[in-house]
């Protein structure tokens, strides 16, 4: 894969629905500048920035990268800019990781941010990503798409709405931990099952909240990431795949997921995931999808994934805690989103998450989900694993 | 993060518009929905795959199939559906039921409404539908139809 690289630090802003005191520019360096303090680093160390920003509609802006590319540190710098829908952070990564790896560049900053929050409604605005001409008449959105595949779920995995309630009790609970978590609320398996419907089988505490934020994360050279940093977090192994199957189709979007993680785990010699990684930050907006990952990702087989919610597998009491930062389930600036799953599993394996610190790990999983395998458009899945060796 | 500033705003507004272009192979498939009320599909010379809404391509195989169409029987089966409850800003005023739908004969699915339901009650509505259930395209009268997918509807046999 080229040069090895390393993570050398991350920054985030805090997350809400609407960051009322900054700008766009403002966000971009709140993460830019914390990503740099975290590493101890000056913006005269960064080679190249890769910026993430996905469709402009939810911002309301035309390429605000060109906005805020001086909030990114890019003055006279190689600044590019990486849009795979909710994949984008993730790809944002992997293309910080290539400049690297290629020995083009010895230390390149990614960042990524979104503001959902300008927009009153961004499934308006996500209907329009489909063919305009066969499929826009249906209404159409990203809720509605992975509700579909959540009815299909329910009947393949075997799984109830119950067992997705517990997923999202779960996930709040966690966000409590996280310091930058946008939504944190108490909540029961009563209050999700009661919460009203916003597309059968998906009840609005199944859904995930639309945020305003950015992260960053700085990926160095072997050489450079040794020097910088106590505990430089290693990108052992990654995989990115695109496919346009539909729902129903055959090697649906499930499938999807298992094909990139075991790219990903053949790069990083991970051959038995519930014994080798300790913690997942995976990219799941809906409860439904998270139960997913517990197959898809190798951690189970697809009759047991009801067994492992219920024994509170993925819990942070239990054998490999999934999203201990409250995930995408609790905080959703769309083009960041799958960059802060990086940015939390490298802290996980720094050793910095504080109350959300998972104990002893030694490797851990970051995913992206981006695009919407429907007419017109398509799905762009993401894996990396991270380890301390 | 504030500093009991007043923080400012101002309204904006995204009002665009667009003519979009079906290009052949789709123009092809609206007109004989339109003109014939008939669904046609393109299949691939190499994996034999059907494809609907028809490509003009084989992603798959990287071939052009925009010459092989083959007509689909007008039923199918409702292979994932949702039921919205939701009313989103500019889509249509809930409730319905979206679904994916696979045509006889075709490897792919559509998008469309599952139509002739009675969705005032939606627990009961719910009953109804499953995952795997037979469905039939019914198109409207001639005079009605304008080359969208619109010109049919999917209903439960």
């Amino acid at each position: 894969m080229g040069r090895r690289v390393g993570i050398v630090g991350t920054g985030q802003t805090k997350y809400r629905s609407k960051r009322r005191d900054c700008s766009a520019p403002d966000l971009v360096y709140e993460a830019t500048s914390s990503a740099l303090a975290d590493a101890d680093l000056n913006l005269t160390d960064i080679d190249a920035i890769v910026f993430g920003l996905a469709p402009e509609a939810l911002d309301g802006i035309n390429s605000m990268d060109k906005w805020c590319a001086d909030a990114a540190g890019a003055r006279n710098k190689s600044f590019i800019r990486v849009h795979t829908g909710g994949a984008t952070g993730s790809s944002v990564a992997n293309a910080a990781v290539y400049h690297v790896a290629s020995g083009m560049f010895d230390t390149v900053l990614a960042v990524a941010m979104e503001r959902v929050g300008e927009t009153p409604d961004a499934q308006t605005i996500l209907n329009r990503i489909y063919d305009p001409v066969v499929a826009s008449d249906f209404g159409l959105n990203i809720i509605n798409h992975v509700a579909m595949e959540t009815s299909r779920g329910m009947e393949t995995y075997g799984f109830t709405e119950e067992h997705m309630a517990m997923i999202s009790v779960k996930n709040h609970l966690n966000a409590f931990n996280n310091p930058y978590a946008h939504l944190r609320i108490n909540v029961t398996v009563e209050d999700v099952l009661k919460s009203p419907v916003v597309c059968w089988p998906l009840k609005l505490l199944d859904c995930c909240p639309r945020s305003d934020g950015a992260c960053a994360v700085i990926f160095a050279s072997e050489k450079k990431a040794k020097k910088m940093a106590p505990v430089p977090v290693w990108v052992n192994g990654m995989a990115a795949l695109t496919d346009i199957t539909v729902p129903g189709e055959v090697r649906g979007g499930q499938e999807q997921i298992r094909m990139t993680a075991a790219r990903a785990y053949q790069m990083a010699g991970i051959d038995n995931p519930k014994e080798q990684i300790q913690v997942v930050e995976c990219y799941a907006p809906f409860s439904s999808l998270e139960l997913m990952y517990y197959e898809t990702l190798g951690f189970c087989e697809r009759k047991d994934v009801v067994k492992l919610v219920e024994s509170g597998f993925g819990a942070m009491t239990g054998k490999v805690p999934f999203v201990p930062s409250g995930g995408v389930m609790c905080t959703n600036p769309i083009g960041a989103t799958a960059l802060i799953r990086i940015a939390e599993a490298a802290i996980q394996v720094m050793g910095k998450g504080d109350k959300r610190q998972v104990p002893d790990v030694t490797n851990a999983l970051a995913t992206g989900y981006g695009g919407s395998p429907g007419p017109g458009s398509a799905s762009f899945v993401t894996v990396m694993v991270l380890g301390k060796k | 993060m504030s500093n009991n500033i007043e923080l400012l705003s101002i309204p904006g507004k995204w009002d665009l518009t667009y003519n979009y272009t079906a290009g052949e192979t789709i123009s092809k498939f609206l007109i004989e929905i339109r003109d014939n009320a008939r669904i046609m599909a393109t299949k691939c010379t190499q994996c034999n795959r059907v494809i609907v809404p028809p490509r003009s391509y084989c992603e798959r195989c990287f071939i052009s199939i925009k010459d092989n169409w083959v007509e689909l029987e007008p039923s199918g089966t409702l292979e994932a559906y949702t039921i919205v409850t939701y009313k989103f800003e500019g889509l249509p005023d809930p409730p319905y039921v979206i679904g994916y739908f696979r045509l006889m004969g075709a490897d792919t699915t559509i998008p469309h409404f599952l139509a002739g339901l009675e969705l005032a009650d939606l627990e009961n509505a719910r009953g109804k539908v499953k995952v795997g259930m037979p469905v039939r395209l019914i198109f409207k009268d001639k005079e009605r139809r304008e080359g969208r997918m619109t010109d049919f509807r999917i209903e439960p046999v």
